[in-house]
């Protein structure tokens, strides 16, 4: 209830001992998952994005474990996807020169949609603050933070599959 | 990024939200608004059937079977709220929804054999099933409406729950307003319930596929 008043403290406190929860609750239901971090971070991202929808007259942990169940079986999804494109990637027949290529940050970020793409140009490239990218894009201060987030991950796994190909070719060269 | 620099970025310049009202209240306000709404435009373009509402006093099997009706809608707009908000169970709900509706459709079935009322074309509407498809259409984007501003996990789920309480909500009013005739309510009066639930699953589907959740 603090958090949803604003109180910033209380905010991180109660995040900070959520995010433990949750990753004990993942180890306890799931193992020692590849993705664990992923998930706890998506987990504490849909829970900042589903603070209003808490009613303080409800159980809290319903309402929690609903929403972390719900976002690790996405992940876990996107996960196994990422997983098969991998196994895919080993298939690969011999590759051409410009496949390893180094990697383009245009091309990277042309690769993200729309809005993703354009809210990490404008915080991370033109250097906006988050209220401003905000008002500039008339979305949330919050939804900015989900997206960026978002972003860079999407960048980071890109990044991997990118690596992951010169790895391979340079095994195909060499 | 690890968890921290996270919990730090959401923390930061924490804004204070409003909780979103209890479903309960949310549910009558919505019923409230699109029954009137749905009502009003009926009326609008001509009258209730002459004796409808003397039968529904006075037949008890069409009292029941109206009944039946609102009660699957009166479900199906509470199943579609609870599953915006995390953490509700609705299995006990939608299983009540379900069965009420079933037993609604039943009762047309059984008209077929046993008339509960003598079929009759007093009171027909020449675009009844155009007005049931149609009026559901508000009705069903202020219950999106309301969904969005919760929290549902199961987007999809709930857009199509939504979709069959606003298409019950015409399609019970055309039991007042248009001719009675089991074939002509379950035609031109319940199947547009259907179609309204497939169109909005299926644009629900391209909307999340396209936002990728």
């Amino acid at each position: 209830m603090q958090a949803q008043r604003g109180d910033e403290a209380a905010y991180r406190a109660l995040l900070d001992e959520l995010a433990r929860a949750i990753r004990g609750y993942l180890l306890g239901r799931f193992g020692p998952l590849d993705s664990l971090d992923d998930c706890v971070q998506e987990s504490l991202l849909a829970l900042h994005e589903a603070r209003h929808s808490y009613d303080g007259r409800r159980p809290f942990k319903p309402w929690l474990f609903a929403i972390v169940r719900n976002r690790t079986i996405d992940q876990l999804r996107r996960s196994t996807r990422h997983e098969t494109g991998r196994e895919a990637l080993e298939d690969v027949q011999p590759l051409s020169e410009d496949v390893a290529a180094p990697i383009d940050t245009g091309r990277l970020l042309g690769s993200l949609s729309k809005t993703l793409r354009d809210t990490l140009i404008l915080t991370k490239i033109m250097g906006y603050s988050t209220r401003e990218c905000a008002d500039r894009q008339g979305i949330s201060e919050s939804v900015v933070k989900v997206r960026v987030h978002r972003g860079l991950n999407k960048l980071r796994s890109l990044c991997e599959g990118e690596k992951a190909i010169e790895l391979l070719s340079e095994k195909e060269t060499g | 990024m690890k968890d921290k620099e996270l919990i730090a970025t959401l923390a930061a310049d924490l804004k204070p939200v409003s909780p979103a009202a209890p479903v309960g209240v949310t549910l009558l306000l919505w019923l409230l608004v699109s029954s009137l709404y749905v009502v009003s435009l009926t009326l609008l373009f001509g009258p209730f059937r002459p004796g409808a509402f003397y039968a529904l006093v006075y037949v008890p099997r069409y009292g029941f079977e109206l009944l039946l009706g609102v009660g699957a809608f009166v479900a199906f707009a509470r199943v579609a709220l609870a599953e915006a908000v995390p953490g509700i169970d609705v299995r006990w709900w939608r299983r009540i929804a379900w069965v009420l509706l079933a037993g609604w459709l039943l009762q047309f079935l059984l008209a077929f054999n046993w008339p509960m009322l003598e079929p009759t074309m007093l009171g027909k509407r020449l675009h009844c099933a155009w007005e049931s498809y149609l009026y559901s259409v508000p009705p069903l984007l202020y219950l999106v409406r309301l969904q969005r501003q919760r929290y549902p996990l199961q987007p999809q789920r709930a857009v199509f729950h939504a979709a069959l309480a606003a298409g019950l909500l015409p399609a019970l009013i055309m039991q007042l307003a248009c001719m009675y005739e089991p074939s002509h309510v379950l035609l031109f009066h319940v199947l547009p319930v259907a179609g309204l639930g497939a169109v909005a699953t299926f644009v629900s589907w391209l909307y999340f596929r396209r936002k990728g959740r």
